[in-house]
């Protein structure tokens, strides 16, 4: 930027700044703190580099490399990791040479499981992101490895860090909606779910560009909607319902997007969960309940949410908001304390306050919001995996089990959808 | 940053422009949520309610942003300000900002920091860079019209050809302004009452003026435009330069728009 011509004012001004810091630094409010966590980032493309800004935040860690194949995304990483994170473009060499203490895995899902192999394989406690295997088989190899070894290992559903999802579990815990019947998840949005290409079409490279940035849209690197969106839906459910599913069917196709993708652009799965009575019911027998899910590419309407459906209120989860409606009849319980007025009621509840809103919801009742405006669940769930690193603590908020659990439940879908018939969920995952 | 932005992106290969444009837009989505101090969740929302207390470990990017919005407060002799607000008695410096730990303090407990004279020029110099990444040669961006930046020439070859309104009177052009791998930043007072604070004052502005910056960088331009408009037309001339153009239009005794 250009400088001033009124210098004197200039000055002014920097001996004021510099007066300031050198302030700070007698009083020692900039000490760096000792004894960090060396972290390395493998893969800096989109959800990688959201990882590396949020890890740049954390006092308890330090990027000291980044990796990535493509040169781009390479440089992107190294932007925001900071001078002192070296870079490479081959992620055993970093491995060798920097020895990470922990490893952070954001590659295409297709190389999730040799990545995490090599990683664990260097004496690194790994954070892989979801979904954590391309197969049902590597993922029983990783859980295997992992369980075998004492290294710290967490999937990247960030879900099971959001205060709102914590919440809404304990609520179904302790019986607040009744026994649970059915519940409808989703993820729409509205765009081609490509990302650009730096070359013209024409260009000897495109093709092999194509694929690789958008390796989404292709079965060798992908499993399409059911791993990048809706393995954080299914993951709700089985957490929710503390369960796997035992079955499901599924249809799916591209049908609005037809630009040469393998992938889906629009699926439908119909779970079925076999679920024990919450306390307070009479019957003790098991019960079926049904779950949609659905991820569209052509609308967006309610984007990503989750509806869980209870006998005697329902939750409408988001990972900003959630909302609990009463069915008509269930406002007698004794859990909801009103005011004089009879109109607004609170609870609290594992320290959170609840409040019920004013605005009138036809047929729904009014519901009673948990908010989570403020909160920023990829940063608290990197947060919670170096807690884990540092107290040595294997049973992370997502750990292997539940990880394979859910690329389980989201790989049952596919193969529903390819085989056009209901699919079992493998039977030594159910427990 | 609350605002409309829009992208122009002409040529052939409108599958992947659209996904070029599409990741810009989502770049300026992110911009908004590490900068708006409207989202709780946003990382300046994050050190408004902490550094008070205790430094706060901020991320690259946001240590790049303060260290050049610090340079533009000294640069501007304390026009520029993302740290002034109206209710409060605070400015820059109340701020401790240390670049090679990345932690920030603040000793006035007042403080807050306030990136609206910055985050859109910004949040267009990021997807600006985006596209340019993505191979896109010609572009037109802008955000709720009063920063705009140009990618290259037009569909015709010709640099893209900006109008600038008289800013009390809704469509009347005063001038046409040519850009071409440039940015502009228009701020300007008068229409209702001003969101730009005199950082001295801590009062909105009280002339009916406006300023028009042409820079390399939206983000220069936004801090121009701003910082020039507090200053005060007298003040502008110090500041121009062959890389900084500033425009001023005054409203008597009719709106006209004036080269500095």
């Amino acid at each position: 930027m250009k400088l001033p011509h009124s210098l004197s004012t200039r000055r002014e001004f920097i001996v004021t700044a510099a007066g300031a810091l050198a302030t700070a630094s007698v009083s020692n409010v900039f000490a760096q703190g000792a004894g960090k966590i060396r972290v390395a980032v493998i893969g800096t493309g989109g959800r990688g580099c959201d990882l590396v800004r949020k890890l740049s935040t954390i006092e308890s860690a330090e990027i000291v490399a980044v990796s990535d194949d493509y040169e781009p995304h390479l440089r992107n990483g190294a932007r925001y990791a900071g001078k002192q994170a070296k870079t490479f473009s081959d992620y055993r060499k970093m491995l060798e040479q920097i020895k990470p203490a922990v490893v952070v895995v954001a590659v295409p899902l297709w190389l999730h499981y040799q990545v995490c192999c090599d990683a664990l394989d260097s004496g690194a406690d790994v954070f892989c992101e979801k979904t954590m295997t391309h197969s049902i088989e590597e993922g029983r190899k990783l859980a295997a490895k992992v369980r075998g070894s004492k290294q710290v290992f967490q999937v990247g559903l960030q879900r099971r860090a959001n205060p709102i999802y914590n919440q809404a579990r304990a609520m179904i815990e302790t019986g607040m909606l009744g026994r649970i019947t059915a519940a409808r998840c989703q993820w729409h949005r509205n765009n081609n779910w490509r990302r650009p290409v730096p070359v013209e079409r024409t260009h000897a490279k495109w093709n092999e560009l194509e694929k690789r940035l958008n390796w989404r849209l292709y079965r060798k690197f992908s499993q399409g909607l059911m791993a990048e969106l809706g393995s954080h839906q299914m993951d709700v459910i089985n957490w929710m319902f503390d369960a796997a599913p035992s079955r499901v069917m599924a249809t799916g196709g591209v049908d609005y997007w037809r630009d040469g993708r393998e992938v889906a652009d629009n699926v439908f799965c119909i779970y079925e969960y076999t679920l024990k009575p919450t306390h307070g019911e009479e019957s003790r027998d098991p019960y079926t309940v049904r779950v949609t899910y659905s991820s569209l590419c052509n609308n967006a309407y309610e984007g990503a949410s989750e509806l869980i459906m209870g006998t005697r209120g329902t939750l409408f989860l988001t990972d900003k908001k959630g909302l609990l409606f009463l069915e008509k009849g269930a406002d007698d319980v004794g859990w909801v304390k009103k005011d004089a007025s009879g109109t607004n009621a609170s609870i609290v509840t594992s320290g959170k306050t609840l409040g019920l809103t004013n605005d009138p919801w036809a047929f729904r009742g009014k519901p009673v919001e948990i908010d989570n405006e403020g909160g920023d669940d990829t940063r608290e769930e990197l947060v919670s995996f170096l807690h884990h690193v540092r107290d040595r603590d294997l049973q992370t908020i997502c750990d292997v089990n539940i990880g394979l659990r859910n690329a389980a439940t989201i790989l049952i879908a596919n193969e529903a959808i390819d085989a056009r018939k209901t699919v079992e969920f493998p039977r030594d995952l159910r427990s | 940053m609350n605002t409309w932005f829009e992208i122009v992106l002409p040529g052939d290969d409108a599958e992947n422009l659209q996904a070029a444009g599409e990741a810009a837009l989502d770049e300026i989505e992110r911009i908004e949520k590490l900068l708006s101090r409207f989202d709780p969740a946003s990382e300046v929302s994050r050190i408004n309610r902490d550094a008070a207390i205790s430094p706060v470990l901020l991320d690259v990017e946001l240590t790049g942003i303060l260290e050049t919005c610090r340079k533009a407060w000294l640069e501007t002799d304390g026009f520029f300000d993302i740290a002034v607000n109206r209710e409060e008695d605070a400015n820059f410096g109340a701020i401790d900002f240390d670049p090679d730990t990345r932690l920030i303090f603040f000793r006035n407990v007042n403080a807050r920091l306030d990136f609206g004279g910055f985050g859109k020029g910004y949040a267009l110099d990021c997807a600006a860079r985006l596209l340019r990444e993505c191979g896109v040669k010609q572009a037109l961006l802008h955000g709720g019209t009063s920063s705009v930046l140009a990618i290259g020439n037009d569909a015709n070859e010709q640099p893209w050809r900006i109008g600038l309104r008289d800013p009390w009177k809704d469509d009347v052009v005063l001038q046409q302004v040519d850009l071409s791998d440039n940015a502009l930043s228009t701020s300007a007072t008068g229409k209702t009452v001003s969101d730009i604070l005199d950082p001295f004052q801590r009062q909105p502005l009280q002339e009916k003026a406006s300023c028009t910056v042409i820079a390399e960088s939206a983000a220069q331009a936004e801090v121009f435009s701003t910082a020039l408009l507090c200053m005060g037309k007298d003040k502008v001339a110090s500041f121009v330069s062959p890389e900084i153009k500033a425009l001023w239009t005054a409203e008597s005794p009719s709106p006209k728009i004036i080269l500095l």
